[in-house]
């Protein structure tokens, strides 16, 4: 088994930090120079997308930890890596308290019925106390699975031929490392869809206080995971070079990554069909016009168009192909393409409730503040896989995935012997 | 997978195809006075018109929709269990699908009955199908009652389909062992199949490909059903969400019903090396899982008839937690979410009778469920002077009682007459014969 | 021994079946059929089968079935106004649901019919030939044809790897 090998120049590191600054800057100056209102939706629609991109993959681990899938474990690092990014939601959406008049128009113009739901306090509150909790027990996930990791070396190729192999996979099975992760995960994906059901309904579906929809919640949860989805396909691609993951991340990895990512693109496209066909056909204006301001005027109705093509159409097509699949670099493109098309989706769903004016307004204050965002996410993502193992050789699924690699290739060397 | 050999396999399933007991034929024979007992009910009710139904203004969709999305909701699992979990490469599978698979087709044919006894006059049922008829007209093909055509008929040919492919190389194993006129019946359906590796690359490519064909339709067949009613602008039925959750919802009766089916199919049988209490248990967590999202949906559909500030799904929802049907809604909440919640219990889920006694109350739950969601909306809609009072017939509750006969009548006779494992998957799952480790031994 | 036209030889074990192959088709003797109880992917590998067929059939009829699904509905439509509360006549957002399930129950069809058509099912008389009952069971075989020569050769191959039993066809 190769040992982990970290190729990384730190340069990256001061490339982040600089991103983040770029952001900070674009924003700050957008506060002071007056030009508030779009600054802080570009902030709003950034917020929304990364946050809920770095929970999506997070929550990908734990539902690994729930099938028990060893398929995908010499990766299960890279599913933590986020962990750093997750605790600063909280203080950032406390930055959205200063911009709340500009961005929840029912602050300025109350709606009695809803008031107990759509009031500052509340919803603050409410919000802060879920990503508390929801970023705590990922935490907490995160800590169970690395702390096991420290204390132990990684098995040789000896150690898997040995018969002791299965009785070393059950005591991992047994120790409390695994055991909180396997209490844990399932807490944690519960919290995540009653959370992120939470956020979208507050930070999106009541930036228009007068339209509802029951299935906003869960669309929003949806495509959260599989946002992360797409981002663990490109961080895998990456990591195969600097972290020295070659070895064991093998072809068929991100086959199935692919595949899951289809499955996931269908369910998407899927869901937001599910709105659309029952507020298209029962015609009732008071939901109607939401969607007739994104899809029938401009300059919403061309931008509508494209994210159709680049999160739904392109993606189940061009998914179809195993040659795209199999490639890492292939692979991580059409996810870039595929995170494009969903920060534009988050951006369709915020912007038309302030822009009244001509064009789209996506320029420098949205991509300045993507970048710094950007900068955040990476920046915590690389810090954490300096300082932790990158593989999950506590994990007893880890074992069990690396004796199933070393199987087959006995059975492999086995069968050629056999034919001659 | 405790079997070893090839012919341990073969000699262990086709067991089950032996000559019938007498309590099979005790059973059989109930269940089929059951059916026909239905079935009288449905011709009393041809001769009588739909008003012996219950049908009264303004409820017209009553018992047989509750139960064409019940059972339908059912067969999803499945699909589930034999399409999905194929793709997924799912171990624990092998055991179960042969059994889900044909659970799905008995469930979607009678599913499919229930608009007929619905329409009253059954015979004008080929009213729906598109085809360039003498009365010049077409159907409309915007309406969601033909989408259920549509979707309901594809269901049925590719669970068909699929089922019966996989059929196909056990249908030989029973060919080769057979004599008389079995021999010649199972030959005739097992269309000459040898396995030779043309056939078995083929056949393998086939399978993949119905098996991917199959998957996205477990998704859309339900949605399809539950916009049946969200297309429809009567407050408790217009709402986004009931395309997932209608299909959660059945694939939780789903898995349910297969539990049901198989925890006695396996006692009795002595199926217990291929259908294994792990296989059990990963049923019973995916449970847990469709439970819980189920109610995420009851919490959402309340939450958001507040938010909505429209006084009519206020109205509405008031009217479902105090009105004429909550005792159904309360059982409902019980049955389909607090019952699956003792699953978290890993000694509940490995207790046989403990996950029965779960699977029956969530059947109960759901059946529950899907008639607060059909009768309550219409019952009491916008206008209270338009409300109208609906109570269960007999013979309406006769016809149910028949559906269920009739399923469980034609499950029996699929567990006698075919395998209800597949032999052919079975012994793809054991280590192939190899001289290598003969030598080894 | 005088051999008239083939061969079928019956194995217990995998792994001859396989070195079996290897040798025949080195020595160029040309293999009808392998039998096996189960689908063997080893086996399928041995025989240098192409990637079946089917594929590109699922695909292409499933689009056409789609289409035709959705020109039905315009033909339709366009026959007989039947407009619905504001719609357009040809809405395309609800017929995605008509496209899609004639999609899946076309390309269905379709590829049951490629599967028969590739497996040469159904047959009356598959008996005829090689054809042993315990193939479905818990054996292999290996059936070949050829001239006296090459059966002689196949008939040696086969008892060097082991085979169980060797009948003439």
């Amino acid at each position: 088994m190769a040992t982990s090998r970290r190729s990384f120049r730190p340069v990256w590191i001061v490339i982040f930090c600089l991103l983040i600054a770029i952001g900070a800057v674009v924003f700050l100056y957008g506060i002071l120079a007056g030009n508030t209102s779009r600054t802080w939706h570009a902030y709003l629609v950034n917020y929304l997308f990364w946050f809920s991109l770095a929970y999506g993959i997070v929550l990908y681990g734990a539902v690994m930890n729930m099938t028990t899938a060893d398929w995908a474990r010499p990766i299960k690092r890279l599913t933590e890596a986020f962990g750093l990014f997750l605790p600063f939601s909280l203080p950032m959406l406390w930055l959205l308290y200063i911009g709340r008049e500009e961005i929840f128009t029912w602050i300025r113009e109350p709606v009695p019925e809803k008031s107990f739901w759509l009031n500052t306090p509340f919803l603050f509150i409410r919000n802060s106390v879920g990503l508390i909790l929801l970023s705590g027990v990922s935490l907490a996930l995160i800590y169970s699975s690395v702390r096991g990791d420290s204390k132990i070396s990684p098995p040789s190729e000896d150690d898997l031929k040995k018969e002791k192999i299965d009785e070393t996979i059950q005591r991992r099975q047994d120790s409390p490392a695994w055991r909180a992760q396997v209490l844990l995960s399932p807490v944690l994906a519960v919290l995540y869809g009653i959370v992120l059901s939470s956020v979208g309904i507050d930070l999106v579906m009541s930036l228009d206080p007068h339209w509802y929809s029951t299935l906003f919640g869960a669309y929003y949860f949806l495509n959260s995971f599989y946002i992360g989805l797409a981002a663990l396909a490109i961080l895998s691609a990456v990591s195969l070079n600097t972290l020295g993951l070659k070895a064991l991340v093998k072809p068929y990895y991100f086959h199935d990554l692919g595949k899951i990512l289809f499955g996931f693109c269908m369910l998407s496209g899927y869901f937001f069909y599910a709105q659309f066909i029952v507020i298209w056909y029962g015609n009732l204006p008071e939901e109607t016009h939401y969607l007739i301001e994104r899809f029938r005027y401009s300059p919403w109705e061309n931008l509508a168009y494209v994210i159709l093509i680049i999160t739904f159409l392109f993606p189940i097509f061009i998914l179809l192909f195993r040659r795209i699949k199999l490639n890492p670099l292939l692979l991580s493109v059409v996810s870039v393409i595929i995170l494009i098309g969903y920060w534009l989706e988050r951006f369709i769903l915020v912007a038309p409730t302030y822009w009244k004016g001509e064009g789209l307004p996506i320029g420098i204050p949205e991509v300045g503040i993507a970048a710094g965002f950007f900068g955040m996410l990476a920046l915590s993502v690389t810090l954490f896989l300096r300082r932790f193992p990158i593989l999950p050789i506590s994990d007893p699924l880890f074992l069990k995935y690396l004796k199933r690699e070393y199987d087959k290739k006995l059975e492999a060397e086995r069968k050629k012997f056999g034919f001659v | 997978m405790e079997a070893k050999s090839y012919q341990e396999v073969n000699e262990e399933i086709l067991r089950t195809l032996g000559r019938p007991r007498m309590r099979f034929v005790i059973t059989v024979s109930l269940l089929a006075l059951g059916t026909l007992i239905g079935a009288a009910c449905w011709a009393y009710q041809i001769a009588h018109g739909l008003g012996i139904a219950g049908y009264v203004h303004p409820v017209y969709w009553i018992i047989y929709l509750t139960n064409f999305v019940f059972w339908i909701g059912i067969g999803h699992s499945g699909t589930l269990i034999s399409a999905v979990l194929y793709l997924f490469r799912a171990k624990w599978r092998t055991g179960i699908s042969r059994s889900a698979e044909a659970m799905t087709i008995f469930c979607v044919f009678i599913a499919a009955l229930f608009p007929l006894i619905h329409l009253g006059r059954s015979w004008i049922f080929y009213w729906l199908i598109p085809y360039p008829n003498q009365r010049t007209l077409w159907i409309n093909f915007q309406s969601p009652l033909i989408f259920d055509v549509f979707a309901v008929s594809t269901y049925f040919t590719v669970s068909l389909l699929f089922w019966y492919i996989g059929l196909i190389p056990d249908l030989a194993v029973i060919r080769d062992r057979a004599k008389g006129i079995p021999r010649k019946i199972y030959g005739l359906f097992s269309l000459g199949w040898v396995g030779n590796h043309r056939q078995w690359h083929h056949y393998g490519t086939a399978y993949l490909i119905l098996a991917g064909l199959a998957t996205p339709l477990v998704l859309s067949v339900h949605s399809v059903v539950s916009w049946d009613f969200a297309l429809i602008i009567v407050p408790g039925y217009h709402d986004t969400i009931f395309a997932p959750y209608f299909v959660d919802g059945a694939i939780h009766s789903g898995l349910a019903m297969v539990l049901i089916l198989l925890i006695p199919l396996r006692k009795i049988y002595k199926f217990e090396k291929f259908i294994t209490i792990n296989d059990l248990e990963s049923m019973a967590k995916a449970m847990i899982v469709t439970g819980l999202f189920i109610g995420y949906c009851y919490g959402m559909e309340l939450f958001m008839a507040w938010y909505s500030g429209n006084r009519f799904e206020k109205d509405m929802i008031l009217i479902r937690l105090l009105g004429q049907y909550r005792i159904s809604y309360y059982l409902a909440v019980i049955c389909n979410i607090a019952a699956p919640l003792f699953l978290f219990s890993k000694r509940v889920r490995t207790n046989t009778r403990a996950l029965f006694a779960i699977a029956v109350s969530v059947t109960i739950g759901m059946w529950l469920e899907r008639y607060f969601i059909v009768l309550g909306p219409i019952a009491q809609d916008y206008d209270p002077y338009n409300w109208g009072s609906y109570f269960p017939q007999p013979v309406e509750i006769l016809i149910t009682f028949g559906s269920f006969s009739f399923f469980f009548f034609l499950f029996l006779l699929f567990a006698k007459f075919l395998p209800s494992v597949s032999i052919a998957e079975s012994k793809e799952d054991l280590e192939p014969p190899l001289r290598l480790r003969q030598k080894e031994r | 021994m005088a051999i008239q036209q083939g061969l079928v030889g019956v194995f217990i074990y995998l792994d001859d079946v396989l070195r079996a192959i290897g040798k025949l088709n080195g020595g160029g003797i040309p293999i009808k059929n392998v039998y096996s109880p189960m689908k063997s992917p080893e086996i399928i590998e041995a025989m240098e089968a192409k990637p079946s067929g089917i594929r590109p059939v699922s695909l292409i009829a499933g689009i056409l079935g789609g289409c035709s699904g959705l020109a039905l509905a315009t033909y339709a439509h366009l026959r007989w106004n039947l407009i619905t509360s504001g719609k357009p006549i040809l809405p395309w957002i609800p017929w995605v649901v008509i496209f899609f399930e004639m999609l899946i129950l076309i390309s269905v069809l379709c590829t049951v019919a490629a599967l028969l058509i590739k497996g040469r099912i159904p047959r009356i008389h598959y008996g005829k030939g090689g054809y042993r009952p315990t193939f479905s069971g818990d054996r292999f075989g290996i059936e070949v044809y050829g001239g006296s020569s090459e059966l002689e050769k196949a008939w040696a191959i086969m008892k060097e790897s082991g085979a169980e039993e060797i009948d003439e066809i």
